[in-house]
């Protein structure tokens, strides 16, 4: 497993973690945030001869015609640019385009753009997957790989019998992608940044793991630290890390209505505790003397912001740069056991010692609530211990 | 037996009848002609688009040596009468147990099954009833397929629609045949169906249950439990073709294979 930095605003942090901290294995570069004219330049100070050859770029065609905002508008080929009305054509030709531009780059892999479907078009999705496909297959450059994006909407991960269609179409034999680039709506709940829906964990790792059994490369995107159940239940090829929100989290109303972050002060996340607490609810921790309970090992960035002394913002490296190098742990741990009821084991293990830490803490007194609490943990539990998928043997 | 008159006989050169017998849209009989040739001769009841579908998949892949050879095409108050090569050989279906728990004769099989259908499934097609009774066992253990009476091309519209019964043989059908789901059949149904056939040859059972009830709630509830021999060298191969979900059984004849 490789893990990649989703990039976006604020990219030279995680260049900066990767070059500097080791941190990850290469980038998705991202069209909303670079403009087509620097991919290839000098990025934060790294020279393309760094970047590039670990670099995939997503060219987020998601909002298709509708998208808005960011630097999508300088890429000509990009939907964005498109004035008349919308057509399979059209949109084929852009991906086609796309794909070009990467080959022209030198990228070696190749994430195929794809635009984002409302499920009640799901039969376009098809052909146009099945079109793309056929033109990829004429064109291929041999010593390219091409993963195709798939988009997923919250409402289509948790329908069983779409999610399965779509995979008997993803694997059928006449496809000739070399693996897919998986992006896929969470479907968070109010005051919550960590998914509690129990379809989305099994669908999507339904999908993944089922990708990678039929013998395709798999790139999961925006992932969030939820990325650890996904990495437990399928062998994934690709995992992306990402520091703010909204590069931990797929939702095609970034690419479609213009917003802007909040101001905030900024999350801890805690490998012990598997969750980002609220910097302000660091006051009640510390006030107990438990910091020490929550703290990241081997982490210099975690060193720095629990200092009492630390002035927090969301806008500051060191808070991303935490949970970066926590997460790249964690989820490389991960990676060296073996898939199967072993790695199983160690996540249970470590999801029980963090219910066990919340317990602990309510008895000092110590409560976090909204997105700091351990909502989300049973359901990790849930997901992964969830019957494995396929034929199991009679006892 | 049914019987043919004597004009028609003389029209189609046919000196003997030796059996009959309707399955399905059609009747077969065994004849022998003036030239003492012996020959399937299939009636289709209706002449219509499946029975036309049937005749176009036996002319396409009329070199096969694993599909029973169509000598002519007549037609008959203008219905099609289908003139087949007769494979002198037992069905499989009569000789099941000799496959008991031999597990190199049913990878042969297998393997054989999945050349002569591979060239098929390539061009979109798939049989959708795999069964014993629709197989013949050379002397030399090779397999010859007959009836693609319900086989689909799934480049053509379908005949039927999501939710119509589809057409299948009970205790040999995959679980989107079961379902209804027209959308599911390909040629990974098939694959389904080999996974069935080989399972019955290996433990002379039928590996979801005894009725098809039985069978159909399993594969509605998805429980996708079956009895294997720990360690068996057909495991892969029972746990690659038996899944409930068509997704998470192979992709490529290939890598169906690759499983024995």
């Amino acid at each position: 497993m490789k893990l990649l930095h989703q990039l976006g605003h604020q990219h030279k942090w995680a260049l900066d973690s990767f070059f500097q901290n080791k941190v990850g294995d290469g980038f998705i570069l991202s069209a909303y945030n670079i403009e087509k004219d620097k991919i290839g330049q000098k990025l934060s100070g790294y020279s393309s001869k760094q970047y590039l050859p670990i670099s995939f770029l997503d060219l987020q065609f998601y909002g298709s015609k509708d998208s808005v905002g960011g630097k999508l508008d300088t890429y000509e080929f990009h939907p964005i640019n498109h004035k008349d009305e919308e057509t399979e054509v059209g949109t084929l030709d852009a991906v086609i385009a796309g794909v070009k531009f990467q080959e022209e780059l030198g990228l070696k892999n190749i994430l195929v753009p794809n635009v984002y479907m409302h499920h009640e078009k799901s039969s376009r999705t098809s052909r146009l997957i099945k079109e793309i496909n056929t033109r990829i297959t004429k064109e291929k450059k041999k010593d390219c790989l091409y993963f195709m994006t798939i988009p997923i909407s919250g409402h289509s991960i948790r329908n069983d019998e779409e999610i399965e269609k779509l995979l008997q179409e993803l694997t059928d034999m006449h496809i000739n992608f070399d693996g897919y680039y998986v992006v896929c709506e969470s479907n968070l709940e109010f005051k919550k940044k960590i998914s509690v829906d129990f379809k989305y964990y099994t669908n999507l790792g339904k999908i993944m793991s089922t990708l990678k059994k039929q013998g395709f490369k798999t790139m999961l995107g925006f992932s969030n630290v939820d990325a650890l159940i996904f990495c437990t239940m399928a062998d994934i090829d690709y995992v992306s890390i990402g520091t703010y929100e909204n590069l931990r989290k797929f939702t095609i109303e970034r690419y479609t209505e213009e917003a802007s972050g909040g101001a905030s002060e900024g999350w801890y996340y805690s490998e012990k505790l598997l969750n980002f607490i609220k910097a302000r609810q660091l006051d009640i921790i510390r006030g107990r003397n438990a910091i020490d309970i929550i703290k990241n090992d081997d982490n210099i960035f975690s060193a720095v912001i629990l200092d009492e002394g630390y002035i927090w913002n969301t806008h500051k490296p060191d808070v991303h740069k935490n949970y970066l190098m926590a997460i790249a742990r964690q989820l490389q741990i991960l990676n060296s056991i073996p898939i199967g009821s072993s790695r199983v084991s160690h996540l249970a293990k470590i999801i029980e010692k963090a219910k066990e830490l919340y317990g602990t803490f309510e008895e000092q007194r110590i409560y976090l609530d909204d997105e700091s609490s351990n909502y989300h943990l049973s359901t990790w539990l849930s997901a992964i211990k969830a019957p494995p998928l396929g034929v199991t043997l009679k006892e | 037996m049914h019987t043919l008159t004597d004009a028609f006989q003389k029209q189609f050169n046919i000196a003997k009848i030796l059996d009959s017998f309707t399955g399905g849209q059609k009747t077969v009989w065994i004849i022998e002609d003036n030239d003492g040739k012996k020959m399937a001769m299939k009636s289709f009841v209706y002449g219509n688009i499946r029975d036309l579908q049937e005749m176009d998949i036996l002319k396409r892949f009329k070199d096969s040596s694993g599909i029973a050879k169509v000598i002519k095409i007549e037609y008959y108050q203008g219905k099609p009468l289908l003139f087949e090569e007769f494979v002198d050989a037992p069905d499989l279906d009569n000789i099941m147990v000799t496959y008991s728990n031999d597990s190199d004769k049913v990878t042969t099989f297998i393997k054989d099954i999945a050349e002569i259908l591979k060239p098929i499934w390539e061009a979109e097609i798939v049989h959708r009833d795999l069964k014993p009774k629709n197989i013949k066992i050379l002397p030399d253990g090779k397999p010859i397929i007959l009836d693609f009476g319900i086989a689909r091309d799934l480049a053509v519209e379908s005949i039927t629609n999501t939710g119509d019964n589809q057409p299948m043989t009970w205790d040999y059908a995959s679980p989107e045949q079961y379902s209804k789901d027209k959308n599911s059949i390909s040629y990974r149904t098939d694959f389904f169906c080999i996974g069935l056939i080989a399972y019955r040859l290996y433990y002379q059972q039928h590996p979801f249950g005894n009725t098809k009830a039985e069978i159909e709630n399993k594969f509605t509830i998805g429980n996708n439990t079956i009895h294997l021999t720990p360690n068996d060298p057909l495991n892969n191969f029972f746990k690659a073709t038996l899944t409930i979900d068509p997704s998470g059984r192979p992709r490529s004849v290939d890598l169906l294979l690759s499983t024995l």
